[in-house]
């Protein structure tokens, strides 16, 4: 068989709901749209635990140190599982690694930006893992059965992260005035980047979703976000700040307004508020730490 | 850097499963390693890795309570934030008393939060 | 309407406990997110965890005994600078991943001393709190080992050289985690504590300084007593006080091994004195708590 004869056959395969595994032929393009879309997911994760990290030390209770400092762990531990994937199409930790922190590979747009206060721990506890937990859902119907693994351990993380935001949201929304408007302001502030965080209208040909790779589209994604969430954020009198957004009962789905999407691309560029900053402490973690990187190379084996 | 596959046991009857992986420099580095990688959620009550290559599993000297945590580590287990979906219907329900709640359109009562797959 | 807190020395044993782990767990969490190695920033993450879970633990247990009217978070949020009473050596900031290790590696095998010590206390709760740590407290010791080991014994030269560097920075701060406490000749006498802080330093010392001679690296005991009594830098570089403000018991080799000599000059952290890095610390730890007095979370 040529190599086109073999792709082919593997789209068919693919189309067929068939699943494909780590050691399985695969046609270059396939590997490289999956090792990029896992390698961004991977550093999601990882560049995710930033913005959060930084309130474990200023944490309001015990309770939620501990939570706090326990959900950030596991959004690392999903960076380990993504990057153990990644690994097994073809490229190094260490050199995926070391792609990020130079700004050569990307991560979510939504990790880009700057956390305020509590209120900003809320809304990504409960909105951002709520966006993020509809992707990883749809991702249970991947091609890539390693892939598909990896979101089984992580859909169930996710959900109890999930949980714990709703818990911080229902504690600030029934508090004090300062905590209500704490809450209320951080949607304020988020709602742009979270409608960034499905993406621009899908592409005519997205070679994720030709590959299997993706199931769903972008706007499906976001349309399930909005009737999963919008209706509890109002029950809490919570407002999000885009006029338009409603339930259109004829079309039978949301009416909303587009975000922003010259800023969402200077942010996939790499201009978001938070990215130099963030990218360049990892860097200097990364920098500085490679004396332990290479005990961790382990002993070379005799020649 | 070496891989080593991670297997663990659910309960001490079970086989050992495969669960996933770890960098780390030597055994024993993986052993304690391995641990917090794929246990601290109390996933299960024994677990032993492998390196690439090799037949035999090495089975860690941690295992039963120990997994997970023996002090309070309810903050990172689904049981202790059962009650939360009660929580919201009751914080739901003393918003509307104080009139707070937003009022706009929204998808009909009983209408599953997943819409349908296609598009 | 709070008790004198200062006056039960069964109080200030169980503060100086707890304030220990909740200040260290806080820097430990500080490298969620960002250590070297992505599995040992997972074990790293448990460790620090334990560790504020630990002082959860005994702050719960000073107010069901009755030693205390404040809860947990205001005892670990809600005190003032120089209420805190956990060692120096805790509120150090993280510095390098070499620092992080080396202090982690001497205060868990102090920790271990201590607690082996307690897990025999005449006060049956402290004792039962203290057996329940101690099986989270195995896998702190040998996380630490694992890294001393691979640290001191692997190819890397560079390791070697930094993590003794952070022993040396580390030690003498170490030593003041057996500064005596007020009243405890008392919690000796009733067997709260069934060795004096005293007995269990010369245990700690011994161990380590085994340790340290196997790997060949005493040499950091010693070049630590040649730097204490001196004017020694802060951190921040400042010359702060004289000798005496310095002074802590110093490790010396004394007929094959490891002991200390000197007196405890009350400013290792026991006493509510800290150093420079606890104001920010604890400006930064409890700012939000404060902030919302009687408030949810």
């Amino acid at each position: 068989m040529t190599y086109e004869e073999r792709s082919q056959a593997f789209k068919a395969r693919i189309d067929a709901g068939d699943k494909i595994e780590a050691g399985d032929w695969m046609p270059d393009e396939y590997r490289q749209s999956a090792l990029k879309f896992i390698e961004m997911h991977a550093n999601s994760e990882v560049m995710g635990a930033l913005p959060e990290r930084e309130w474990i030390p200023r944490a309001p209770t015990l309770k939620r140190k501990l939570s706090l400092t326990a959900k950030v762990q596991d959004e690392v531990g999903h960076g380990q599982i993504l990057y153990r994937v990644a690994e097994d199409l073809g490229k190094t930790r260490e050199q995926m690694f070391d792609d990020l922190v130079n700004g050569r590979t990307k991560f979510h747009n939504v990790f880009h930006y700057p956390t305020y206060t509590w209120g900003d721990v809320a809304v990504i506890g409960w909105l951002i893992d709520g966006a993020a937990l509809v992707n990883q859902k749809a991702l249970l119907d991947s091609s890539y059965l390693p892939y598909v693994r990896a979101m089984r351990r992580i859909c169930p993380e996710e959900s109890l992260h999930l949980r714990h935001g709703e818990e911080l949201v229902l504690e600030l929304v029934s508090g004090t005035p300062d905590q209500r408007q704490m809450f209320q302001d951080a949607v304020d502030r988020w709602w742009q980047p979270i409608m960034h965080f499905f993406g621009p209208p899908s592409k005519k040909k997205d070679m994720l979703i030709y590959w299997g790779i993706k199931t769903r589209s972008n706007e499906s994604l976001r349309q399930e976000f909005f009737s999963t969430y919008v209706p509890k954020l109002w029950d809490l009198g919570i407002s999000v700040p885009d006029p338009a957004l409603a339930w259109n009962q004829e079309r039978g789905e949301w009416d909303w307004s587009e975000p922003d999407w010259e800023e969402f691309w200077q942010v996939v560029r790499g201009n978001g508020p938070m990215t130099a900053v963030r990218l360049a402490y990892r860097k200097a973690m990364w920098d500085a730490h490679g004396w332990v990187r290479e005990i961790f190379a382990g002993i070379p084996e005799a020649a | 850097m070496p891989i080593w596959d991670v297997f663990g046991k659910r309960k001490p009857d079970d086989e050992f499963e495969w669960v996933g992986s770890i960098k780390a420099s030597d055994l024993e580095m993986a052993l304690v390693l391995a641990r917090e990688t794929h246990f601290r959620h109390k996933e299960g009550v024994a677990y032993a890795v492998r390196g690439h290559g090799e037949q035999g599993l090495h089975v860690a000297s941690y295992g039963g309570d120990e997994l997970g945590g023996v002090t309070d580590r309810s903050y990172r287990r689904q049981e202790a934030y059962v009650g939360v979906g009660r929580k919201h219907r009751k914080v739901s329900q003393l918003l509307a008393e104080r009139g707070l709640t937003i009022d706009r359109p929204r998808p009909p009562v009983g209408r599953s939060a997943a819409t349908s797959r296609s598009g | 309407m709070n008790r004198s807190d200062g006056e039960d020395p069964r109080l200030a044993l169980v503060l100086a406990l707890a304030d220990d782990e909740l200040i260290l767990g806080h820097r430990h969490s500080e490298w969620t997110g960002w250590a070297p190695h992505i599995e040992e920033d997972l074990a790293f993450s448990s460790i620090a965890q334990d560790e504020i879970a630990h002082a959860r633990l005994l702050y719960r247990l000073a107010r069901e005994a009755g030693l205390t009217d404040r809860d947990e978070d205001a005892l670990a949020l809600g005190r003032e600078p120089h209420e805190y009473t956990n060692a120096v050596l805790c509120e150090r900031p993280n510095g390098e991943w070499a620092y992080t290790v080396a202090r982690q590696y001497l205060y868990d095998t102090a920790d271990a001393v201590r607690l082996e010590s307690l897990a025999g206390s005449s006060w049956r709760e402290l004792a039962d709190a203290v057996k329940v740590m101690q099986l989270e407290e195995k896998y702190h010791l040998d996380h630490a080992r694992v890294w001393f080991e691979r640290l001191t014994g692997g190819p890397s030269l560079t390791a070697r050289e930094k993590f003794a560097e952070g022993l040396a920075r580390a030690i003498g701060e170490a030593i003041e985690l057996f500064e005596p406490l007020a009243g405890e000749a008392l919690l000796i006498a009733e067997g709260v504590m069934e060795r004096s802080n005293e007995e269990l330093l010369l245990d700690w010392l011994a161990r380590v300084g085994e340790e340290l001679e196997a790997a060949s690296m005493d040499y950091v005991l010693e070049r630590h007593a040649a730097g204490v009594g001196e004017m020694v830098p802060t951190s921040s570089g400042d010359i702060a006080g004289g000798a005496e403000e310095f002074s802590a018991p110093v490790a010396v080799r004394r007929g094959g091994r490891w002991v200390h000599e000197g007196g405890f000059t009350g400013s290792g952290g026991r006493r509510g004195r800290h150093s420079e890095d606890f104001l920010p610390l604890w400006e930064e730890m409890t700012a939000l708590y404060r902030s919302h007095p009687g408030a949810r979370w």
